[in-house]
């Protein structure tokens, strides 16, 4: 007799954006922007 | 105040109290008091997340930070995108998978109960003291504004927060937060406004930034490293990193936020919103800050922000020393202003020669103006010995009073208020919750009924808003209030963060082992906060390293268990 195995749930995607990696990714690429910005920003008015 | 500030004062307080009773309902069942039934659209978990981390004291601190030490204050925040990233991967699917009502009850089933008992106990000690502070800031304007009995104000706004909290549990704080957010935002953007239009005429903002950037004011970004050093670009992103994993992940003030979710699907997203939108959101509370400092350039700033304080000194026996010193710092920021005008002239020249002396004109005045401040302070604390040397939390409230026109100081206050508010909710519930369900319900009276368990909740909300107004008495002792809390939060986070990883990734560790190396582990970061100079956001790092690294050494000797099935909530 065959083990039985769990059937993994589908994941919901998101509204928008299409996968949850690119959600992900997005929100790090967002955080990388905004260092860089802060970084521009402390040397411009240093 | 005049007598439009108080209408909107009172309007606004009356509106989120009216509005949380109204929309909290009644619940009958602890699924609904506690989790507001599972229903809440995304847009709703992320006010509400960002609402209840961003307290009053958010509000007032914050841009005295940013006056008093410049904007590093924002790498603290350079964490939580991460964080918010993976507890969407990791740790909301999974509660929602175990279908708990706090985080708590996954560590009864993947290690025992002492170690669900125990991290339970570390939240309660924890946030019901931060709660305390949550209530404690308002209640410091007021009395600083008004001259209120601190006493009187504490109870005043306390009480507010458990009526609504007591009658609608989470769904009214979820809901209650949408308006409160909503109030915040309006409020801090109309200071902004008019903070710029108070400006100089010829000064722009754009040259009260330069300004600010010359006296040193908009370092963002500090990219040295140093375990000493307290915001840096790498404390923020490691260290940050681990307290916000430990707070949104374990604390059940924000975990019971996104779980109120539809789905998983809806948590997340509230989450990853939180993570776009924070750091931006404390960066521009930051620039407030130091546009303030930059506005009091080019205007006299008191001498000491605390007017009390001032008062005290004025009227102490060397008050005519006091009177003295006043009068020069007058002076002397008088000099500072021309100074000032002279640097923004010779930088929109262009010319580098005359940019150099300006600056170094203007930064010899700051001198003089900061070393005749800090002998008014040492004459202060000569005088009394209880006095606060810090006034940073006085800034942008003073900023207010002096500055703001009639109605925008009243919705300033509104704005701060709501923030404390929808803070202290958040945390007054979890409190209960917690309570209920990790102690009540799993230790004392299992198996009754579910409106025993709503009613048992209601009184719990009750006693933790007692327990925060007692603490927030005794709050005015602490200096920088947001960093108050912070340092409190780190004492604790590592170790609980330590706990639940070992929970999550290390299959191998038992109860016994994780529970001897939690207490050994909060005990090094105690040691580590009373005797060494290391920095408060490395203790995240510490604890929860310490509590990983100790149970595996611990496991041969004092382990029961190996591999453990993934648990089943209690």
């Amino acid at each position: 007799m065959a083990e039985e195995r769990p059937i993994p749930q589908r994941e919901e995607p998101p509204p928008f954006g299409g996968t949850w990696g690119v959600l992900y990714v997005g929100v790090l690429g967002t955080l990388a922007v905004l260092i860089a910005l802060f970084c521009l920003f402390t040397l411009v008015f240093r | 105040m005049s007598q439009l500030d108080w209408v909107v004062l009172a309007g606004a307080l009356g509106l989120m109290v009216t509005y949380g009773v109204w929309r909290g309902g009644r619940s009958r069942d602890i699924r609904g008091f506690l989790l507001a039934g599972k229903e809440m659209h995304w847009g709703t978990v992320a006010l509400s997340i960002m609402a209840t981390q961003a307290s009053a004291i958010t509000f007032l601190s914050t841009p005295g930070q940013a006056y008093t030490d410049g904007m590093r204050f924002v790498q603290f925040y350079f964490g939580l995108p991460i964080a918010m990233v993976v507890l969407s991967i990791t740790a909301v699917p999974l509660y929602y998978r175990l279908k708990v009502y706090t985080a708590y009850e996954f560590l009864e089933g993947r290690f025992d109960l002492k170690t669900r008992a125990l991290t339970a106990f570390l939240f309660l000690i924890q946030r019901g003291l931060a709660a305390g502070l949550t209530i404690f800031a308002p209640a410091l304007i007021l009395s600083v504004i008004l001259g209120w009995d601190m006493r009187v104000t504490i109870l005043v706004i306390g009480g507010l927060v458990v009526i609504y909290t007591t009658s609608g549990g989470t769904r009214a704080v979820s809901k209650t937060q949408v308006v409160q957010a909503t109030i915040i935002l309006v409020g801090m953007v109309a200071a902004f406004v008019v903070l710029v239009g108070s400006l100089p005429a010829d000064v722009s903002f754009l040259d009260a930034l330069r300004v600010a950037g010359k006296a040193g004011r908009l370092n963002a970004i500090d990219t040295s490293f140093s375990l000493t050093n307290r915001y840096t670009l790498w404390s923020g992103l490691i260290g940050g990193a681990f307290l916000q994993l430990s707070y949104f992940g374990t604390d059940q003030s924000q975990v019971q936020r996104y779980l109120t979710g539809k789905s998983v699907a809806q948590s997340r997203l509230g989450l990853l919103f939180n993570g776009m939108a924070k750091v931006p959101m404390q960066f521009g509370i930051l620039l407030l800050g130091a546009t303030v400092f930059a506005f009091y350039q080019f205007a006299a700033p008191p001498i000491f922000f605390n007017p009390v304080q001032t008062e005290n000194a004025r009227s102490s026996a060397d008050g005519g020393r006091f009177a003295a010193l006043e009068q020069c710092y007058r002076d002397v920021v008088g000099v500072r202003e021309q100074h000032a005008r002279e640097l923004v002239r010779a930088m929109k020249t262009g010319d580098p020669r005359a940019q150099a002396e300006a600056q170094r004109a203007f930064g010899a005045a700051s001198a003089e103006a900061e070393a005749v401040r800090k002998e008014a302070i040492a004459l202060m604390r000569a005088n009394d010995r209880r006095a606060d040397p810090s006034d940073t939390n006085y800034v942008f409230l003073s900023f207010v009073v002096r500055y703001l026109p009639a109605g925008l100081v009243g919705l300033v206050l509104a704005a701060v208020f709501a923030a404390s508010m929808s803070a202290s909710s958040a945390e007054l519930n979890a409190l209960a919750s917690a309570t209920v369900v990790d102690v009540y319900r799993r230790l004392l009276k299992p198996g009754a009924e579910e409106r025993h368990y709503v009613v048992v909740s209601r009184l719990a909300t009750v006693f933790w808003g007692a327990f925060a107004i007692a603490f927030a008495q005794q709050a005015s002792r602490l200096g920088s209030l947001v960093e108050a809390v912070n340092i409190l939060g780190s004492l604790f986070y590592g170790t609980i963060l330590g706990i639940f990883l070992t929970g999550f990734y290390v299959h191998r560790v038992s109860g016994t082992s994780v529970f001897a190396a939690a207490i050994v582990a909060e005990t090094a970061v105690i040691g580590c906060y009373l005797f060494t100079p290391i920095s408060f956001l490395w203790y995240n790092v510490l604890g929860c390293l310490a509590v990983i690294l100790i149970a595996l050494v611990l496991e041969p000797w004092v382990g029961s268990t190996a591999a453990r099935q993934e648990p089943s909530p209690a």
